[in-house]
């Protein structure tokens, strides 16, 4: 059915779709939630100079389901500990790496690489699959 | 068949031995060949005394325990060596009883239902029921105080007592009843059949029953055995292992074996721990409240033939203040390091982003390495700078424009490839500036330093290198007469033995409060990098309680060797806290106008 208006896939917000592999991390790493994406962690850290890959980046690519990037930006951690030193909001950025790491390198981590995260939302890919089946 | 109450002693005993010969011989054929090369290396009379001797004077005597709390010492000493005795004497007893030494051993431990209504012939068979009824005295005197430290903890000088698991519980139950129904046992023994030594003699005619009731005395027998054969049968599977393991864990110890990486010896040292709760009291985790992966709940898991929670295992400061109080010094920390690199071992790595050969370090003789923590502490490399250029010396700052980690971080999580990997590019930069000295701000990198790496020239601490050009009188820095307490981190005091040269330095410069140390006493700040569970407040909680115990009221400043510790105790807010190259730096007086022009024009970030 056609309402003679169209769906702006970026500016759809989705509160129904759940965070699967963010939220799991976040109960066993609570300090996460404060997290305001300050950059302090990326602006203190050598990997992050060298790579471009810094503690912001791997949790934005956790919430995009980017998966396989992640996994290999997790790689370049050296774990100094200089990310959670500078944290203001007391994140405790190693162990969220360490757990990240362990996901993606334990027997369900096929599961977790499926967790579309929130990119089908801000590229509205899954709602435009269903539009598009929709209209014919 | 009088005597069937011995079956349950004797199943047990039996029991026992078979269940140690599984086990030994399984943790025997686990040990590696480095340490099967030691244990080689290491064999001679010389070993043999020494370790017979700590056998003697630990597992029985437990002399350690006496500098922790007296009453404690008591407890244990009087519990082990009270029932060894009994059991030596006993067999004394039932030899010149039998006429021979081939005595078998239930023999022994029921001589009294053996030799009723023998009457003593002479005075060394008295002699023996007086010192058999005195050991027993002796052993339940010492049960009294474990009662009471059951109980009341605090008693015996312990603030936190270990809570035991089901098996550990239901074994010192039946220690805990052995000892008095053998009282009971003889007492009721004498009361029939006369004879006995001074306790039990005078008990049993305390309880002076009527004759009829003669089964009485055979119940008590029964409930003595049954008590024995169920703690020997139950022994092999809870903390109680320790009283028989810690005989070959002294030996294996002294032959110098170690537990990384060597499942073996790691079993060793995880049965040999009694749980006596020691380390529960020195640990700093106390304060933060947090302390699930107490050495003590830790190594107990470790015992388990499945994993340790990761939570219990990344729970821990490793400041190594367990390990230096254990009284039967198990390895603590090396139990704790398997299982993390159990855990974390394989784990991927990628450090090829670090082969920049844009980043070139000019030749000096003196390499300068700051370490990661020295990028937020920036005015320790800069009092470096000072101090350098006011003693002429050629120094390179290799990691000035990119900070690179020693791996200590990554060895300390477990994850044993990304940490060879990294010193492999560590150890590059750092030896490209061809220097014949290192000179390393950072404790933790010096540990892994003078550890891991496989360095041919000397790499000291900026404290030691700083005390030498002070006893050359390269620098002369001026005394200031503040107040200053010296702060020894965990990895410059207990994990490299450095306390003196720092306080030599500062006995110079300041008005040191603290001049003597006991090795092994220094303080954890919290902020160690091998925790992973503890929150900023928790951190806080422990660098606080720190500073209170270290400080008095008039302390003006507090130093220390270590950039983390520095950080930590900074936020703490207490007092101003600087590290000793600061301080050797404030003290300068006499700087060259060139390298005060460059220090002012260096930006350091």
């Amino acid at each position: 059915m056609e309402f003679g208006f169209k769906l702006h896939e970026d500016l759809l917000v989705d509160h129904d779709h759940s965070l699967k592999t963010y939220e799991e991390l976040l109960t066993r790493v609570p300090s996460l939630a404060m997290c305001m994406s300050c950059g302090s962690c990326t602006g203190t850290c050598v990997a992050a100079l060298k790579t471009g890959f810094g503690f912001r980046k791997f949790l934005v690519l956790l919430r995009n389901g980017s998966h396989r990037e992640l996994e290999q930006a997790l790689r370049y951690c050296q774990l100094c500990g200089k990310c959670w030193l500078v944290c203001p909001r007391g994140v405790n950025t190693r162990k969220a790496i360490i757990e990240m790491k362990a996901m993606y390198e334990n027997k369900s981590a096929d599961k977790i690489k499926a967790d579309p995260g929130i990119k089908s939302i801000t590229q509205g890919k899954a709602i435009h699959v269903v539009t598009q089946t929709r209209t014919g | 068949m009088k005597a069937l109450f011995v079956i349950p002693f004797t199943t047990g005993v039996v029991f026992l031995f078979s269940a140690l010969a599984v086990l030994y011989i399984s943790w025997f054929r686990k040990i590696g060949w480095k340490n099967q090369v030691r244990m080689k290396n290491a064999v001679s009379w010389r070993w043999f005394i020494r370790s017979l001797k700590e056998v003697f004077s630990e597992s029985l005597l437990h002399l350690r325990i006496r500098k922790v709390n007296l009453r404690l010492w008591y407890m244990h000493m009087s519990l082990a060596t009270g029932w060894f005795l009994l059991i030596v004497a006993g067999h004394a007893e039932s030899a010149y009883h039998s006429g021979t030494i081939f005595t078998p051993m239930s023999h022994a431990t029921f001589l009294d239902y053996y030799s009723r209504g023998e009457t003593p012939d002479g005075w060394i068979a008295e002699a023996f029921n007086h010192l058999m009824d005195l050991l027993l005295l002796f052993v339940l005197s010492g049960l009294m105080l474990a009662v009471i430290k059951r109980f009341r903890a605090r008693r015996l000088g312990m603030k936190k007592k270990p809570r035991h698991q089901t098996l550990d519980r239901l074994a010192l139950i039946f220690l805990w009843l052995i000892f008095p129904a053998r009282l009971l046992a003889e007492s009721l023994n004498h009361a029939f059949y006369g004879g006995g030594g001074f306790l039990s003699s005078a008990l049993g005619g305390l309880i002076h029953p009527d004759p009829g009731y003669r089964f009485l005395s055979d119940a008590a027998w029964w409930v003595y055995s049954l008590s024995l054969g169920a703690f020997f049968v139950v022994l092999p599977f809870s903390r109680y292992m320790h009283i028989l393991t810690e005989v070959p864990h002294i030996f294996l110890k002294n032959a110098g074996t170690r537990v990384i990486a060597d499942e073996g010896i790691a079993m060793f040292h995880a049965h040999a721990c009694s749980s006596c709760g020691i380390c529960l009291n020195t640990c700093q985790l106390n304060d933060a409240g947090k302390a699930m992966g107490q050495s003590l709940n830790f190594v107990r898991n470790y015992r388990k033939p499945w994993p340790v929670k990761e939570e219990q295992t990344m729970n821990c400061l490793m400041c190594g203040r367990c390990r230096i109080r254990c009284p039967v010094q198990v390895d603590t920390a090396g139990l704790r390091m398997n299982e993390r690199f159990r855990h974390h071992s394989g784990m991927l790595h990628e450090y090829s982003y670090l082969e920049d050969k844009r980043v070139r370090v000019r030749p000096a003789r003196v390499a300068y390495f700051g370490g990661c923590m020295t990028r937020l502490t920036p005015s320790i490399p800069q009092a470096m700078k000072k101090i350098f250029m006011a003693s002429g010396e050629d120094f390179a700052w290799v990691d000035e424009k990119e900070s690179i980690c020693c791996g200590r971080p990554l060895y300390l999580s477990g994850q044993l490839d990304a940490f060879h990997e990294l010193i492999r590019h560590t150890r590059d930069r750092i030896l490209e500036c061809g220097p014949e000295l290192i000179v390393v701000s950072c404790p933790i990198c010096l540990h892994t330093f003078s550890q891991d790496y496989p360095f041919r020239i000397p790499v000291k601490h900026h404290s030691q290198y700083l005390l030498e050009l002070m006893d050359r009188q390269v620098i002369r820095p001026v005394r200031t007469g503040i107040r200053t307490v010296y702060h020894d981190s965990c990895e410059l005091g207990r994990g490299l033995g450095i306390y003196s040269e720092p306080r030599r330095v500062l006995e110079q410069i300041t008005h040191l409060q603290n001049p003597d140390f006991r090795d092994g006493d220094g303080m954890c700040c919290g902020g160690s990098l091998a925790e992973l569970e503890l929150g900023f407040p928790e951190i806080q909680l422990i660098a606080r309680k720190t500073i209170k115990d270290l400080t008095s009221p008039d302390t003006q400043q507090l130093v220390t060797g270590c950039p983390l510790c520095k950080k930590t105790f900074h936020a703490a807010g207490l007092l101003p806290v600087l590290d000793i190259s600061e301080a050797v730096a404030a003290a300068l007086v006499s700087v060259p106008a060139e390298a005060e022009r460059s220090l002012s024009s260096c930006a350091v970030s």
